[in-house]
């Protein structure tokens, strides 16, 4: 699992994060951040309940304003960009709870990523669209979870994700639709909040085996999750925050090794604890 | 996405056939009620509240597009109401021009508006949203009333606050028919063209602001330019209400246009006639002003009546009377068309 990682340092960084700063009030959230991700790898963002994790993930969406320090995506200087301005140029994400629009079908979920976003683009190639869809679909495993066949299309090319909505997903179905919608917009930098919250061990080894696949087609993810023994075994680099700031940067087993980091996380052990699969730090109440 | 192609569905035919019907109704009912033909006063009253329901339904539209469709409340749409009027009233009186581009133009001024309303609302959700858009109404009308048109630009009725009299210049007719056709005419039109642009792209991303903003982002979308263009098409609707207004009534005045009473109207159709759905205020419309106006004989009361009548829709069926009315038709439709196909099987 973790051999793109020396490969990975050899390579520019496609996103770098520098000096990132970020305050809610007298909350110091993200404190002088230097991070670099480089194409096709998988980076782990590990830290307890309240580390700045999230804010982070925000930060690079674009959701919120650094104040402080800059995000440069492929040498370019996207601090500050609108969210919708990041994902066109490149940097996608999913949500920690998946947000679909639980009134439109699971393939429309999909498609509104696909569509023109200009007010006067040409809605041309609906055809070419649906076919996207229908890939992004069968690709997450969402025909799969709805039970219906990859192949099975209708006259005017639509699988049965165009009659299924999101309130009859299960839980892995609706991280599914995440990572779909996201892969929609053909990401070189895909953002996953928490992918595996709420999946079997199956549904884990599964979505694992897709995420592994998009870093082999060159893309980065960087993933945040409390599940350490699937985060750990997927990842190839690790990042470790600890109230906003970063503590420790390496591989999986550098990081397990580390005695801050398992005296702030790991609770002391090398071995992940209940205490780190609910994502509370050492001596948190639950 | 294919708008087009929603035009052969059941809806569009239900819609089309009750506009045909409305359209046929100064001919029909003469013949069909004796009273209307010895009493011709009778007709006049029935079209005139008809053409005041169609003033409604446009501007209940109005509201839908913007709120029940992307999702941005606004509890003042008399500020576009108002805009259009005035602009409407002014312009046939200064310039003299044919309704049709009057009523165009008052329309394009309210897009304006909107567009001046959507710069400080793009950083507003929920109840501020809702607050700011009440605030800009009531802003216009104590400009119009401190503005004294009348005295300022030497139109209306002198010393009267903020009114303008344009009779006879902005007054389409005498004749109740003609205006009935009038505004029938350009309700269907903006029924038509805010349905198409509902099942357009643009309507797909307007519901999707409206189920999720922070995902629509997420799919790539420039919510604020979206939202803003929500505003500006609101605004060209319900000013085109507004200007049509003050060609029926011959006058525009903060009490009649700029009333928030008019904002509380437009919301009460939509939400009863379903919101998010663009027909549905229209019948919304209807119900309110027909029962508002064949209850006058209550007085006052009949307010009461009418928002108690709304409470009790809102209560009953939150969704409102179009989508539940829909529902039944729909399995019948479905039902029949199982039967029509397994007939053919066989």
């Amino acid at each position: 699992m973790n051999g793109p990682s020396s490969q990975a340092a050899s390579k520019s960084p496609i996103l770098q994060l520098q000096g990132l700063s970020k305050a809610f009030g007298g909350l110091q959230a993200v404190q002088g951040l230097d991070i670099d991700v480089y194409p096709d790898e998988i980076l782990g963002l590990i830290g307890p309940n309240g580390a700045g994790k999230t804010t982070m993930f925000n930060l690079i969406a674009g959701i919120h304003h650094p104040d402080a320090g800059q995000i440069v995506f492929r040498g370019r200087n996207v601090t500050g960009w609108s969210p919708h301005r990041m994902v066109n140029v490149g940097i996608a994400r999913t949500f920690q709870t998946p947000q679909p629009f639980a009134r439109k079908s699971v393939a429309a979920n999909v498609e509104l990523a696909l569509m023109p976003k200009g007010i006067f683009a040409r809605n041309a190639n609906d055809e070419g669209r649906r076919s996207r869809v229908r890939a992004c679909c069968a690709r997450v495993g969402l025909c799969a979870t709805l039970g219906h066949d990859d192949q099975s299309v209708s006259a005017d090319g639509r699988c049965g994700c165009w009659q299924a909505y999101p309130t009859m997903l299960p839980q892995a179905g609706l991280r599914q639709l995440e990572v779909a919608r996201a892969l929609a917009t053909d990401p070189q930098v895909l953002l996953l909040d928490e992918p595996f919250a709420g999946l079997s061990a199956a549904e884990v080894e599964r979505l694992s085996s897709l995420l592994l696949e998009l870093r082999h087609e060159g893309r980065a993810l960087v993933i945040v999750d409390h599940n350490m023994q699937g985060l750990m075994r997927l990842i190839d680099r690790a990042v470790v925050v600890h109230f906003g700031q970063l503590l420790a940067e390496g591989s999986p087993e550098a990081i397990a090794a580390d005695p801050r980091v398992q005296d702030v996380y790991l609770a002391g052990s090398n071995e992940p604890t209940a205490a780190s699969e609910t994502g509370k730090p050492n001596g948190e109440a639950p | 996405m294919r708008p087009f192609s929603t035009l052969t569905d059941g809806r569009w035919l239900g819609f089309l056939g009750i506009s045909l019907l409305l359209a046929l109704l100064p001919t029909l009912l003469p013949i069909l009620v004796p009273a209307m033909e010895e009493n011709r006063f009778l007709l006049d009253r029935l079209l005139t509240t008809l053409i005041l329901a169609n003033v409604w339904a446009i501007l209940a539209m109005s509201w839908d597009i913007l709120s029940g469709y992307t999702g941005q409340i606004s509890f003042g749409h008399s500020f576009f109401f108002g805009l259009g009027a005035y602009t409407a009233a002014a312009l046939s009186v200064v310039a003299g021009w044919s309704p049709v581009w009057v009523i165009a133009i008052g329309g394009a001024v309210a897009a304006l508006g909107g567009l001046l309303i959507a710069a400080p609302a793009l950083r507003l959700r929920g109840p501020y949203l809702a607050l700011m858009t009440l605030v800009a109404a009531l802003a216009l009308e104590r400009f119009m009333r401190w503005l004294k048109p009348a005295d300022a630009f030497d139109i209306g009725i002198p010393g009267a606050e903020g009114a303008i009299l344009c009779i006879p210049d902005c007054f389409l007719s005498h004749d109740a028919t003609a205006k009935y056709y009038y505004v029938l005419g350009l309700m269907v039109l903006v029924a038509v063209a805010l349905q198409l642009l509902a099942r357009s792209r643009i309507g797909e991303i307007f519901a999707a602001i409206r189920d999720d903003e922070e995902t629509a982002q997420a799919c790539g979308v420039n919510t604020a330019k979206y939202k803003a263009l929500a505003f500006a098409v609101s605004g060209f609707v319900g000013g085109l209400s507004g200007a049509f207004y003050v060609y029926h009534l011959g006058s525009a005045s903060p009490a009649s246009v700029l009333n928030l009473q008019r904002s509380v109207e437009a919301i009460v159709a939509a939400v009863l006639g379903g919101m998010g759905t663009i027909t549905g205020p229209i019948g919304g419309a209807y119900l309110l002003v027909v029962v508002q106006e064949y209850l006058r004989p209550l007085g006052a009361w009949r307010f009461f009546a009418l928002f108690a009548l709304a409470l009790l829709v809102l209560y009953l069926l939150p969704r409102g009377l179009l989508p539940e009315f829909a529902r039944p038709l729909r399995r019948g439709r479905e039902w029949l068309k199982m039967r029509w196909r397994a007939r053919r099987s066989r």
